[in-house]
């Protein structure tokens, strides 16, 4: 049966995929990102492995994520793709009458609508961290939880509390208002899920028709609290697919198998025992002093990223730097 | 005598016939650079946080001209068609520009008023002429080659080439293209790529041609904004509510892309118009850019892929 290899590079976190013809997991790994991608790759596929041994032949590999431009170029991907159309790809495969993905990450959310298998609209949250997973981290650090149990505890709130969510600063003092008030932590956790919720359904969710069934994607679909808080607040019931913080990765799969690859780009999983250097300059080419990156494969110039006019993709280009 | 012309607001719209113009009247024009790290940075310097960027910009691309020119053209655009109005920031522009020290050439800024006479956008020019010359027919015949010029350029832009490829003498795009995009914003958001963040470049890159306001006449697409029920009284409103109304309905586009520039009251209203009047009840696939200085290349491409991705497969 064949395979294929899914990333999604984040700056939080990095997920691994490898998935067969079906769609079925067959490995799935979520790892901090901790600003260096390609390391999180590397420790990522070093656990391959050492699972499977380095002879695990993969047919295709798809990239997706902040860094995938980067990471597709360090890996050898075949298709390197965004995360919203990555993200509708596993929730469509997951359930393929989806009309409404919730994907919320780390550092970042968005909405996909989906009618009929298609996408047809989406948002993405552009500059507030209000509404993701490290708005959470921060608060449940505040209140000495650790962040795996905040949702367990945040459910079993009698009276939640209005906490007023419009951006990070204000959510925190009013918290810290509402702690001093003497609100029981139960409470004032929930309140913190429902500002979570309200924040992102009046920014990225403003003016999109939600309809079920619904899907709620990436690493805050842990917090049993916010599937809750969303379930309140649009009256319906809300699906948490079982990996559904691999979704991205599960994504980037499925794309990689559908692009129908004869032979994949794939540089095998032994590129961890190798030595990956990434080296930027800035280009003086031209007034638009764009940042290049030179991605070195055992001190061998594999790729480049960046520039504006495409003239430093092409590696022969190399003027005396 | 060097005249220089910031590269910015209503230049990709009417550059040469201002170039055409002034060369008659024997001077020799420089455009200011094309936006680029240091013009940025002087204009956010020096211009107040709270103008949209495209108004930042001015402050930049002036300095830029500081010691290649001896004189500076900008004019206050008051109205460009009957009763209505420009926005009031290129109204205001020449005051905002003077009111800060900036050691820079003088600067010349007549007025071009069209909202109560014909011949206002004439008398404009006969004012700006009147600096060089005192012989009235020497303005006149360089009217007249200033409007041939804009007479050529527009044609070209008819031909669905982008004002970048005529400005630049290249051509960037390439022909198979699988789907078409209109671009609703303003000439001087999409065609700086600073402010644009080079978006035409990449949804070609992406396979898509893309259409913008300038490629169609333009009364006509006043005409088509008329259908409002109450008359937008800025220009630019109608421009924007215009192009969208005609690139759906007369189908030319698969979707469109509205770009907002942050801190732009008129067109964040306007998009609201667009979305409830044209987009949403027929489901027109429609997204939305915002752009101001601290926009991230990457979060436009993944924006840009993820609707060009959807738009595909719609199909
Ligand atoms: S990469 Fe190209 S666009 Fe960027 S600075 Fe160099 S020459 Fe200019
Ligand atoms: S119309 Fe909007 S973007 Fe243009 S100058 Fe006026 S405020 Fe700025």
């Amino acid at each position: 049966m064949k395979k294929f290899l899914g990333i999604d590079v984040g700056s939080v976190s990095t997920d691994i995929a490898i998935i067969d013809e079906k769609g079925n997991i067959i490995i799935g790994l979520y790892l901090r990102t901790a600003g260096d991608p390609i390391k999180a790759v590397k420790d990522g596929f070093f656990k391959i492995k050492s699972q499977f041994g380095s002879d695990l032949k993969i047919d295709g590999v798809g990239v997706t994520g902040s860094a995938r431009f980067l990471i597709g170029a360090v890996v050898g991907a075949d298709v390197i793709k965004n995360e919203i159309t990555a993200h509708a790809v596993a929730g469509l495969h997951y359930n393929p009458k989806v009309q409404t993905i919730i994907e919320i990450g780390g550092q970042d959310s968005k909405i996909i609508i989906i009618r009929d298998g298609i996408v047809v609209d989406f948002a993405m949250n552009s500059v507030c961290a209000a509404g993701t997973g490290s708005f959470l981290d921060h608060q449940a650090q505040r209140l000495g939880i650790p962040i795996e149990e905040f949702g367990d505890v945040a459910l079993r709130a009698q009276k939640p509390v209005r906490i007023a969510g419009r951006c990070t600063v204000f959510a925190e003092s009013d918290m810290i208002h509402k702690q001093q008030l003497g609100h029981k932590r139960e409470d004032i956790l929930f309140g913190l899920c429902e500002a979570l919720v309200r924040n992102y359904l009046s920014n990225v969710g403003r003016g999109k028709e939600i309809l079920p069934p619904i899907l709620f994607q990436g690493g805050v679909a842990a917090n049993k609290g916010i599937k809750v808080a969303f379930e309140r607040a649009l009256g319906t019931e809300i699906i948490v697919p079982p990996y559904f913080s691999l979704m991205g990765a599960i994504g980037a799969g499925l794309l990689a198998q559908e692009a129908n690859i004869r032979k994949s780009n794939f540089k095998g999983f032994d590129i961890v025992d190798q030595d990956i250097t990434t080296r930027g300059f800035e280009c003086k080419g031209c007034s638009n002093l764009c940042e290049i990156t030179n991605i070195f494969i055992e001190g061998k110039l594999v790729a480049r990223l960046g520039g504006r006019c495409g003239k430093w993709e092409d590696l022969e280009y190399n003027p005396s730097l | 005598m060097k005249i220089g012309i910031p590269r910015i607001l209503l230049f990709y719209r009417y550059y040469p016939m201002w170039k055409a113009f002034f060369e008659a009247l024997g001077l020799e024009v420089i455009p200011s650079s094309i936006t680029n790290k240091e013009i940025v940075d002087l204009s956010i310097e020096k211009s107040v946080s709270e103008a949209c960027i495209p108004i930042k910009l001015v402050y930049g691309h002036i300095l830029d001209l500081k010691d290649k020119v001896d004189i500076i053209f900008l004019p206050r655009i008051v109205g460009l068609e009957y009763r209505t109005y420009m926005c009031p920031k290129f109204i205001g522009i020449p005051d905002m520009i003077r009111s800060v020290d900036l050691d820079i050439p003088p600067i010349i800024d007549p007025t071009i008023d069209k909202r109560n006479s014909l011949t206002g956008f004439f008398k404009g020019f006969f004012e700006l002429g009147r600096f060089f010359t005192k012989n009235s027919l020497k303005i006149l015949s360089a009217y007249m080659e200033g409007l041939k010029a804009l007479k050529s350029y527009n044609e070209k832009l008819k031909r669905e080439v982008t004002p970048l490829e005529i400005l630049d003498g290249k051509n960037y795009e390439k022909d198979n293209f699988k789907i078409r995009i209109g671009i609703v914003g303003h000439c001087y958001e999409i065609y700086d790529e600073f402010i644009s963040g080079g978006m035409i470049k990449i949804l070609n890159r992406l396979g898509v041609k893309v259409l913008s306001m300038e490629m169609v006449d333009w009364k006509t697409i006043l005409k088509e904004a008329n259908v409002l029920p109450k008359k937008l009284f800025w220009t630019f409103g109608r421009e924007l509510y215009g192009t969208a109304r005609y690139f759906i309905r007369k189908s030319l586009v698969d979707g469109i892309i509205i770009v907002v520039a942050f801190g732009c009251g008129p067109d964040s209203l306007v998009r609201e118009l667009i979305e409830r009047d044209l987009t949403k009840p027929i489901d027109f696939p429609e997204i939305t850019i915002t752009v101001d200085e601290h926009s991230s290349e990457l979060g436009l491409i993944t924006r840009l892929e993820a609707f060009v991705d959807m738009l595909i497969r719609r199909k």
